[in-house]
């Protein structure tokens, strides 16, 4: 059975699909993340207004197909480009990877409205000047969050009592902090200072951290993430390395 | 089964864009009913392409010598440069007939998407085409697209840093169009990019 549904959706990946059709990753408010085809998006008189394109919000029509086959996109139309993410490559490959983590992340057809608005405020936050470096590391926290990854910062994920001491174990096998006297057998563990988790709690509940409490406490807390990412996916995301340097260049 | 003579091409064919198994088959099996000497031309040409077909030595456009007929042809104002994004776009602008400065081809677009950033790109080589002097201006003919659009930016830093004029192609409603039909984008490059008329 097919049906058409209006939403709102980002779109986080587009693919020729022929001369004049692409596929597309939407990432939509109401259900979710889609693959969709849209049929002669790129004919000079298309019902679509031009070509989609990646990292912009639209208001989308689609028609659900059977599982295991492409929506169909009936209209579109393009509410917010954020191009102002352009102009800076730092900016723009910080929201490259906040596509990417959403498309990576996901499966298709579970919807989670939280990170649809998680997604559009980061791109929003990007595009109208806000430090790249905080806002990557609260884009990834709250994303962990929401999908259920948040990772266990005030005890120890081996002897469950309370973290003590200047520096602490990040296991990602153990999900979060290990006291130094449980020292996880994860290959992958960090010895980190404390105010490093600390930092990481503070932007996965929401709140805001300074990132100069330590001279490299940024360096610090972007090993522990990217572990801790590339743990949770099996593999380092594309954008990570585009991301890595945008979050650790010197920025005036 | 099929002889492995055949199943060779079909699994090379399937390789390129668009082509299925089932259209490799047809195509394999259409070669097969034709003469002897139609196969082997088409398999000398796929060759040719493959050891004659190179960069540009200057530009990076495709060419079969070390300089493409356009770095090559005098005529043409060799201060001028219009930076595109692949060889096929700078084709495009030369059916216009509108350009006759010359070009550098990028090969591809800064994509953090795709894993695509400047190194991967013919950046570095632009920077050094300008630093050696004579040209007067640079001309960003990217896509209008979000890659396209951050080259450009990425460009438009980098070679303003080695003191190059930078200017960049017009974009908004085509012509033949009508605001009926546009999307805000659209409108809204067309709005920012008037001039005097």
């Amino acid at each position: 059975m097919t049906r058409l549904q209006k939403t709102l959706a980002v779109s986080l990946r587009k693919y020729d699909f022929s001369e004049t059709s692409q596929v597309l990753h939407l990432y939509t408010r109401d259900y979710g993340k889609v693959h969709c085809i849209a049929k002669g998006a790129k004919r000079k008189k298309s019902a679509f207004h031009g070509p989609f394109d990646v990292m912009v919000l639209y208001e989308v029509i689609r028609l659900e197909k059977q599982p295991g086959a492409l929506d169909l996109l009936t209209a579109a139309e393009a509410l917010r480009d954020y191009r102002e993410v352009r102009a800076d490559f730092a900016r723009f490959s910080a929201a490259s990877y906040a596509c990417d983590l959403v498309d990576e992340f996901t499966l298709e057809g579970q919807p989670q409205p939280e990170l649809f608005e998680l997604l559009r405020r980061m791109l929003e936050a990007l595009a109208g000047g806000s430090p790249v470096t905080p806002s990557v590391f609260s884009f990834e926290a709250r994303l962990l969050r929401i999908l259920g990854h948040a990772p266990r910062i005030a005890e120890c994920g081996v002897c469950r009592r309370r973290v003590i001491g200047p520096e602490t174990y990040f296991s990602a096998r153990d999900g979060g902090a290990v006291c130094v006297r449980c020292r996880p057998r994860d290959p992958t563990r960090l010895l980190v200072p404390r105010a490093v988790l600390d930092a990481m709690g503070a932007f996965v509940e929401g709140r805001p951290a300074d990132l100069r409490a330590l001279p490299n406490l940024v360096d610090h807390l972007r090993r522990v993430m990217d572990t801790y990412l590339r743990h949770l996916l099996e593999r380092e995301p594309k954008t990570m390395r585009f991301m890595r340097e945008a979050v650790l260049a010197p920025r005036p | 089964m099929y002889a492995d003579p055949i199943l060779r091409l079909i699994q090379e064919l399937t390789k390129l864009p668009g082509i299925g198994e089932k259209t490799a088959e047809r195509l394999v099996f259409h070669l097969l009913t034709q003469p002897k000497e139609d196969g082997l031309r088409l398999s000398e040409a796929i060759r040719d392409l493959k050891e004659k077909v190179r960069s540009c030595g200057t530009c990076y456009n495709i060419t079969e010598a070390d300089l493409c007929e356009i770095c090559a042809n005098a005529q043409r104002d060799h201060a001028l440069v219009c930076v595109v994004e692949q060889s096929k776009d700078l084709w495009a602008i030369e059916k216009s007939g509108a350009y006759r400065g010359v070009y550098h081809v990028l090969h591809g677009h800064l994509s953090p998407l795709d894993g695509v950033g400047p190194e991967n790109l013919t950046i570095g080589r632009l920077v050094e085409r300008i630093r050696k002097g004579g040209i007067r201006e640079v001309i960003l003919a990217t896509n209008p697209t979000a890659e396209g659009d951050a080259t450009a930016f990425y460009l438009q830093k980098t070679l303003g840093a080695v003191g190059a004029r930078v200017t960049r192609i017009a974009r908004g409603l085509p012509a033949g169009s009508s605001f009926e039909y546009a999307s805000r984008t659209i409108v809204s490059d067309a709005l920012l990019g008037r001039r005097e008329f």
